[in-house]
């Protein structure tokens, strides 16, 4: 929670600072489409927070984002109707979790290893889909759907938003107040404990790159609804995005710490610096450079947080 | 001062304003076995890192193989030749039992590796102890003792003049020790001094020259040779107390038994234990209990028989939950590294077990309430602590057994319960037990050394040479 309320306060200063060198980054129309940005980010900082509280790391969030975009896009486009379209995107996301999982707790492949092959995979059927070609557009049958993911409104604010929250209020009830969480939590925390505590060590890591999967394949149909078609590199290095929002957010990378809040601040973050540096004129190159320099920034002030701890801990029991 | 290798001279050592050595003295004569006993574990590590490493020293004189090497004045920071023998090995598992030995070897001139000859070299040392270790193994594939013996070579060809043994009675078997002592002894006689870290004045008392007794960083008695006996270290023992009101029922109320239970390491263990009763496990090979272990974790068939549980036949075991669905318990060695969640709060830990059992959660809700109460009475328990890092290792103790308690299971098996355990923790884990035992919870002892573990054990069972006792 510390580091919770440390990147809040640093949120509040660049909205600030962002402010002040910008007036017009305050306007309604503007926070309402960084909101809408910042949704897509909240979502797969969700699915890596889970897997990275496991003590482990889903490389393939972005080619699921991809393939997501592209299945749901050329069943569309080819006159299926968007609910079925919806379903089948789902299951295939499933799959890949599902696949994450079970190499990695079932087959013991390291996460980093499990996920850049199915990542590869992913990107490789998102290719294949519709034969190497971005879809054409999904037709106006699917106006609905379009307006479902992106384009429509309640009491004031995009669906999109409603979406990211909605899935976030889900995600975070599961991980903070039931069974499923608290093992999620044991697995990254001490694996060893939890599975002398009855813990299915396997079954947890594999309900983590499920939910993953599940927020990754809700952003691809974002990203479908959002262009009313499906391009092949949809997603492109979103993995780096959601672990870049986790991290900032104050999830451990060590795993077993972290809480949901903090992705959502950490997203914001994200977005904020993305939309506050474009007012301001910086060229892409460079809000890449200062995002990445905060996630080495925020993964640094952790571990030195945590060795400060360490020793004034050791030095207090060593004083009783 | 002739002839020592090492003497420490009014050594006081303090970090971050906390005294971990308090004006130590003492010294360790060449080819001498000298025993050290920490009453608590204060003081201990530091002095282990000193004995290694000329570190800054607040005041005295540390002098190694007759050389003044560091005072209170100046620290150099120099290793000294000195090597630590713990549980942790610190050979390369991905490496030979060769490699290890002389390619990792300072003293090592050749560029191009003849595996034939120090393969040869290696056999030589090893059929003069009358050791069956292959020198082409992997490290990695080694038993724990096997490692002890390798390292300990490595440690004499390597130059070392001092080896401290970290209580290795905490991994190695009686069975085991007892072979590794004749190794002691031989290097011992070619000048090489140990220092012999021990949880019990008896193992001490066996092979050492002399013994220290060293509490809350200071050393408080030097026993000689001729002194050994149980009497002179009545003040220094902590008082166990071995009063439970074990329900052991008749045969009828039989909770679990073994028959013709049969593995690689263990031939037909035919054992029947009662309900509330504790027995001990003894395993003078450390190769049967890790054969119970992982059948317990559902990672070995037997051979032959089975266990019998709650009047059910058990053949082979699924895996740990499954044990835990029968509400059987398995509490690893040093189960503070093992058994505890650092990220979770007193609470969330203490009920973690209990989670798993209740479903409902009004009565899961109930069972918070109530525990907190009833925790907020005991002294010494803060059922508000976030963080448990920040405890004792006595309280950590405390939550593990206060865990087992609230789940309250059928059964518990307890590996080596006292490993690590100065004698103070030893007290406490003993009124843990029995705190366990009074509640009708059978509990078995897995142990490679019996080690306080008769004062809580209504029987003791000895597996020796794939029979039972």
């Amino acid at each position: 929670m510390g580091q919770v309320i440390t990147v809040s306060i640093g949120l509040v200063a660049l909205v600030i600072v962002f402010g002040l060198l910008n007036p017009t980054f305050f306007s309604s129309r503007n926070i309402s489409n960084l909101l809408r940005q910042i949704a897509p980010i909240i979502l797969i900082g969700v699915g890596q927070s889970y897997v990275l509280i496991t003590a482990n790391i889903d490389l393939s969030i972005g080619s699921v984002v991809g393939m997501s975009t592209m299945i749901s896009a050329t069943l569309m486009s080819k006159g299926m109707d968007p609910l079925t379209a919806v379903f089948i995107t789902f299951i295939a996301a499933l799959g890949v979790g599902l696949l994450n999982g079970l190499l990695i707790s079932k087959a013991k492949l390291p996460s980093f290893i499990a996920t850049l092959g199915t990542m590869t995979i992913a990107r490789g059927i998102a290719q294949i889909v519709n034969n190497n070609y971005n879809t054409d557009s999904i037709g106006s049958h699917a106006d609905g759907f379009r307006d479902l993911f992106y384009y429509g409104e309640t009491f004031g604010l995009y669906n999109t938003i409603w979406i990211a929250l909605g899935i976030w209020l889900v995600f975070n009830f599961i991980l903070s107040r039931t069974r499923t969480g608290r093992h999620i939590y044991a697995v990254g925390s001490n694996m060893s404990a939890a599975h002398l505590s009855g813990v299915n060590i396997s079954s947890t890591i594999t309900k983590a790159y499920v939910v993953s999967s599940v927020c990754a394949a809700t952003v691809g149909l974002i990203t479908t609804a959002t262009s009313g078609m499906g391009t092949m590199d949809a997603g492109t290095s979103y993995e780096l995005y959601a672990v870049a929002a986790s991290v900032i957010g104050g999830i451990s990378t060590l795993g077993g710490q972290g809480i949901l809040l903090g992705t959502v601040v950490g997203a914001s973050i994200w977005g904020v610096l993305q939309n506050g540096l474009q007012f301001a004129g910086a060229p892409v190159a460079i809000r890449n450079i200062v995002i990445g320099i905060i996630v080495i920034v925020s993964v640094l002030l952790d571990i030195v947080v945590r060795a400060n701890k360490n020793k004034s801990k050791s030095n207090q029991k060593a004083k009783s | 001062m002739n002839g020592e290798i090492l003497r420490i001279e009014n050594v006081s050592r303090k970090i971050d304003g906390i005294t971990y050595l308090d004006n130590i003295n003492f010294n360790i004569r060449k080819g001498e076995i000298l025993g050290l006993l920490p009453l608590d574990n204060h003081g201990k590590e530091q002095l282990i890192e000193l004995i290694i490493k000329n570190l800054n020293i607040d005041y005295g004189r540390v002098y190694f193989d007759e050389k003044l090497v560091n005072y209170y004045e100046y620290s150099d920071m120099q290793y000294n030749e000195v090597y630590v023998i713990d549980k942790n090995t610190k050979l390369i598992s991905e490496l030979k039992v060769i490699d290890n030995i002389y390619v990792l070897n300072n003293t090592l001139n050749q560029f191009i590796i003849n595996e034939n000859i120090l393969s040869k070299k290696a056999k030589a040392i090893f059929e003069y102890f009358d050791l069956d270790i292959n020198p082409d193994k992997y490290i990695s594939d080694l038993s724990q003792f096997e490692k002890v013996v390798v390292e300990t070579i490595k440690a004499v060809i390597n130059g070392a003049k001092l080896i401290i043994l970290n209580e290795l009675s905490n991994f190695l078997s009686i069975n085991e020790l007892y072979n590794f002592q004749k190794l002691i002894k031989y290097y011992s006689n070619k000048d090489i001094s140990f220092l012999y870290m021990a949880n019990h004045h008896e193992e001490a008392f066996k092979i050492c020259n002399r013994v220290c007794l060293l509490e809350d960083g200071k050393i408080v008695k030097v026993i000689e040779k001729n002194d050994y006996s149980d009497e002179i270290m009545l003040p220094y023992i902590v008082e166990f107390d071995s009063n439970t009101n074990s329900k052991i029922s008749d045969n009828e109320n039989i909770i679990i038994g073994f028959e013709d239970f049969t593995t690689t390491n263990i031939y037909k263990l035919n054992i029947r234990i009662n309900k509330g009763e504790c027995i001990t496990i003894l395993d003078k090979d450390n190769k049967g209990i890790q054969d119970i272990v992982e059948f317990l974790k559902g990672n070995l068939t037997l051979i032959d028989g089975n266990i019998i549980f709650n009047r059910k036949t058990i053949k082979s075991i699924r895996d740990l939950n499954s044990l835990i669905e029968n509400e059987i318990l398995f509490i690893p060695e040093n189960p503070i590294d093992n058994f505890l969640f650092f990220n979770m709060s007193y609470l969330e830990n203490l009920m973690f077990l209990l989670e798993q059992k209740l479903n409902n959660n009004l009565s899961f809700r109930k069972k918070i309430k109530r525990l907190k109460e009833n925790y907020k009475l005991l002294e010494d328990v803060n059922i508000n602590e976030n963080d448990i890092s920040n405890l004792s290792k006595k309280s950590l103790y405390d939550l593990i057994y206060f865990k087992v308690y609230e789940f309250k299971p059928k059964l518990i098996f307890l590996m080596q319960p006292f490993s690590g355990a100065d004698m103070y923790l030893r007290a406490r884990i003993i009124q843990l037990i029995n705190k366990l035992k009074n509640e009708g919870i059978t509990i078995i002892i897995l142990a490679v050394s019996i080690s306080d573990t008769l004062i809580v054990s209504d029987r003791l069972i000895t597996i020796k040479d794939d029979s039972v006792f």
